[in-house]
């Protein structure tokens, strides 16, 4: 009951954005985050590009019933590294385009500074909001499921996707069952005095040892007897299995894929002509768009 | 003739330099019958259990399963013809979902597509489960889960099911749950063999035959009015007997007999008053 | 005065949440020194919760509820009323180690909590951690083990190489060892055959004797019968009622809370329905029961 989970969780609706493939929601994911982090030249374009982006993604998260809820949760849980930055990209560098005051010591500050902050910040939000809408639209079999798919071309390697993905999926199966056991384990020792909320270095970790040692042994129970049921049930990894589930692409994923294909086209056409126009050929610009301009 | 699909012979186990766990046990189970194993704690029978689905391999004497002997080479064989339903309701859920988890052995078994869903649509039905089908095993029941363990097994049509203490973690209405399935299961199809490992007396006096382990050794191997017929005798290797019975034994001092027939507390209270 | 009291107490999990959900609602009722109470109702009728609050590890939502001369709230209303009437700071409502210390808890599959290399040591844990002398711990300890009747050539071992049976005790010990004076276990007997149900049961009665107040959370109605003086019922996060067992399986409405009934009644109930000829409403022991059947043949 206890559940608390960063990234989001599935969240039961039947929504369009819910029925759509997992390959595709997983492809336009990466593909999306990829178009957040391009450069687009000069502040007023890159604000331009992110606003439109900004608006689609959260028409999506209203289509999809993506609890704002919890995406603001996960948000707050960010925020130490927002001041970081606050910190490090607005009062350290001591350069810049547009002045906004010099201290009587001769240090000043700069608009630009502020300008890049938000930047990035409203980018990580973005990266947020898109993982939110993965994880709370599609369920964590699905994505399995999707990922398993895109290995496959790496069976001609010999590389074991299908063991991969079982694995995988019996992982995220068992995550709640342990949690709820952890939750339990915990109270137990607290009822035997363990405070795992205060104390000091050696004292932390060996009230964690009360936690972790007992949530061992247990794990290696459960995986024991876990293999034992899977043989039984004629579990062979290296045998041809068959699939109960299969993924299956449908013309609304088909619209949906020229959808967001068009729309990450135009932001990268928009991308290549700000830096032809505007110059952003220095590699570390791409990546952490850092403005050299 | 009866056709025998389980048969042990003289099946001897002990850890190292430990005593015998199991001494020379042998008996032989007919297709189509339902038996139960009972015997406390340290009886043998959890050994005698991981015996029977391989887990452990017996130092001395020998299994056979449909007249073929259970070892390394034979094992691939023999798991399409046996299926286990174990303890801890948890760790035998395998897929993410109850229609994953029933599905589980088919995709083994490279069913068809087509096929897997008419199949789990068919045996969660069997078991009650045909509601829950895109359910996760944290919001399902001990007793729930434990019947779609069940289901995954069924459908796969095998000869042979052992119950390996597949009670024993569950409160009263799921052990209820799981009891009244193995009779209707058993009803549905009479060929199927069923071996139920349990502590559940009441059970065992449900079924077609009971086999008591002691100290290693069978105690007992008859049919339960036989087995539990002598209290005294139970007690003294620390098993009790089933409500029913006590009730029987007990009007018998009296002068009172009880149709052999009646087995459940409802129908004594009946054949009582009418 | 009582030696606990639940005060109009509810707990809800996930309070802010849109899926939230009450796990207590408005339960009121007092327990003594000195009783055996079983608590009942199905799967999810708040029992797990409501004892969870009797060491602080839940904190009711609205309501309180007191042990020994403890509050554990998270009512703020009320913590404030405590800071008026009693002067008692919100700081001192948040430090358990002493009510914890007097509220021994035994969790469902209680082997589960053992960690340390040896037994001693893990017995030992608890009476430390509430500032007992190491010495003192260690007396503890044995004196602990004895009582559930693992003797010294254990005192070594590691609490994971013995039998599940062996585990559970010694957890139980662990327990034991702070001498709490309130026990609480929950479903203490899970997963036993009979003989390890009926040890662990006569653990616990000879516990009782001692004086300690004990308070089992199962869903074993036999226990409930055998043991127990009180029955406290709870039904959908509710209340619904505390009586004596054998007052419980009398009740005609029993079938309302979804609690199996132990042969002996159903047998009683089946007799009552097939319109059996004596009054049997009574009884509460097989002899009798079955002379009056012997009435019945005329024997």
């Amino acid at each position: 009951m206890a559940n608390s989970n960063i990234l989001g969780k599935y969240s039961p609706y039947n929504t369009i954005i819910h029925r759509l493939d997992p390959r595709f929601k997983l492809f336009s994911l990466i593909l999306l985050m990829v178009v957040t982090f391009l450069p687009y030249g000069n502040y007023t374009n890159r604000f331009i590009i992110l606003g439109v982006l900004t608006f689609f993604i959260a028409l999506i998260m209203i289509i999809g019933k993506v609890s704002f809820r919890s995406f603001f949760k996960s948000l707050s849980s960010m925020w130490i590294m927002f001041i970081f930055l606050l910190i490090f990209m607005f009062f350290i560098p001591n350069e810049g385009k547009y002045l906004i005051h010099t201290f009587e010591n001769g240090y000043s500050l700069y608009y630009d500074g502020l300008l890049n902050v938000g930047h990035i910040i409203l980018r990580l939000v973005l990266m947020v909001a898109l993982t939110i809408i993965l994880t709370s639209t599609t369920l964590p079999m699905d994505i399995t499921y999707a990922l398993e798919w895109y290995l496959t071309p790496l069976k001609l390697l010999k590389f074991p996707t299908q063991i991969v993905s079982l694995t995988i999926s019996l992982a995220l199966r068992f995550i709640p069952t342990l949690l709820n056991e952890s939750n339990r384990i915990m109270n137990a020792q607290k009822s035997r005095g363990v405070d795992y909320n205060r104390g000091f270095l050696m004292s932390k970790i060996r009230s964690i040892t009360t936690l972790i040692i007992p949530l061992l042994v247990s794990c290696f129970s459960r995986s024991d007897e876990l293999a034992i049921a899977m043989e039984a049930r004629g579990y062979d990894p290296y045998k041809k299995r068959s699939h109960y589930k299969t993924l299956h692409f449908t013309y609304r994923d088909l619209f949906a894929i020229i959808f967001v294909l068009l729309l990450g086209g135009i932001m990268i056409t928009a991308s290549i002509f700000a830096c032809y126009y505007q110059g952003c050929d220095d590699f570390i610009n791409i990546i952490f768009g850092v403005p050299t301009i | 003739m009866e056709q025998e699909v389980i048969k042990v012979e003289n099946l001897s186990f002990s850890y190292e330099k430990e005593k015998k766990i199991l001494n020379n046990v042998s008996f032989s189970i007919n297709k189509g019958e339902y038996v139960t194993l009972i015997g406390h704690n340290g009886s043998g029978k959890s050994t005698l259990a991981k015996l029977l689905s391989y887990i452990l391999e017996p130092n001395k004497g020998k299994i056979y399963i449909d007249n073929e002997e259970l070892n390394e080479k034979n094992i691939k064989n023999i798991r399409n013809k046996i299926g286990i339903v174990f303890q801890n309701p948890d760790n035998q859920f395998i897929g993410s979902t109850v229609e994953d988890d029933i599905a589980f052995g088919l995709e083994n078994r490279n069913i068809k597509q087509e096929e897997m869903k008419k199949i789990v649509k068919e045996y969660s039905k069997k078991v009650g489960m045909e509601n829950y089908l895109t359910k996760e095993p944290e919001e399902l029941s001990g007793g729930q889960k434990q019947r779609v363990a069940i289901a995954g097994i069924l459908a796969l049509n095998l000869k042979i099911m052992i119950f390996d203490e597949a009670t024993s973690m569950l409160d009263p209405e799921g052990v209820e749950e799981i009891r009244n399935l193995i009779l209707r299961m058993k009803k549905e199809n009479p060929d199927l063999t069923v071996i139920s490992i349990t502590h559940d007396i009441e059970e065992a006096y449900l079924s077609d035959r009971v086999i008591v382990l002691n100290e290693g050794k069978i105690y007992k191997n008859d049919i339960p009015s036989k087995v539990f017929e002598n209290e005294e005798e139970m007690k003294k290797i620390n098993l009790d007997i089933p409500f029913v019975l006590k009730i029987k034994n007990k009007l018998k001092t009296k002068g009172i007999e009880i149709d052999e027939n009646i087995k459940t507390i409802e129908e004594l209270a009946k054949y009582i008053c009418l | 005065m009582s030696l606990i009291s639940f005060n109009n107490i509810s707990f809800i999990y996930n309070k802010k949440d849109p899926n939230h959900y009450d796990a207590l609602k408005e339960v009121t009722f007092s327990i003594e020194k000195g009783d055996f109470i079983a608590l009942v109702g199905h799967t999810g009728s708040g029992k797990s919760t409501l004892v969870q609050t009797l060491n602080g590890l839940l904190l009711p939502t609205s309501g309180y509820t007191k042990v020994l001369d403890y509050y554990v709230t998270g009512d703020k209303e009320i913590i404030k009323r405590l800071k008026k009437e009693k002067n008692i700071k919100k700081r001192e409502l948040k430090r358990f180690s002493h009510l914890r210390k007097e509220v021994g808890m035994v969790f469902q599959f209680p082997e589960y909590q053992l960690f340390s290399d040896t037994i001693i040591k893990d017995v030992m844990f608890g009476p430390l951690n509430f500032g007992l002398s190491e010495e003192e711990a260690k007396k503890r300890a044995i004196e602990a083990l004895d009582e559930v009747g693992i003797d010294y050539t254990y005192y070594e071992k590691s609490p994971f190489e013995i039998s599940g049976g062996e585990k559970r005790r010694v957890a139980i010990a662990g327990i034991i060892a702070s001498s709490p004076s309130i026990l609480v276990l929950d479903e203490p007997t899970v997963g036993l055959d009979p003989n390890g149900k009926k040890e662990i049961l006569s653990l616990i009665k000879k516990i009782h004797e001692k004086g300690t107040t004990i308070i089992i959370v199962t869903h074993d109605m036999d226990v409930v019968m055998e043991y127990a003086s009180k029955v406290v019922v709870l039904k959908d996060s509710r209340f619904i009622k505390m009586v004596t067992p054998s007052e419980l399986f009398n009740s005609k409405d029993l079938s309302n809370f979804s609690l199996e009934i132990p042969s002996f009644y159903k047998f009683k109930r089946y007799l009552a329905d097939f319109g059996f000829n004596k009054d049997i409403t009574n009884i509460n022991t097989i002899d009798e029961l079955v002379d009056k059947i012997g009435e019945k043949y005329g024997k």
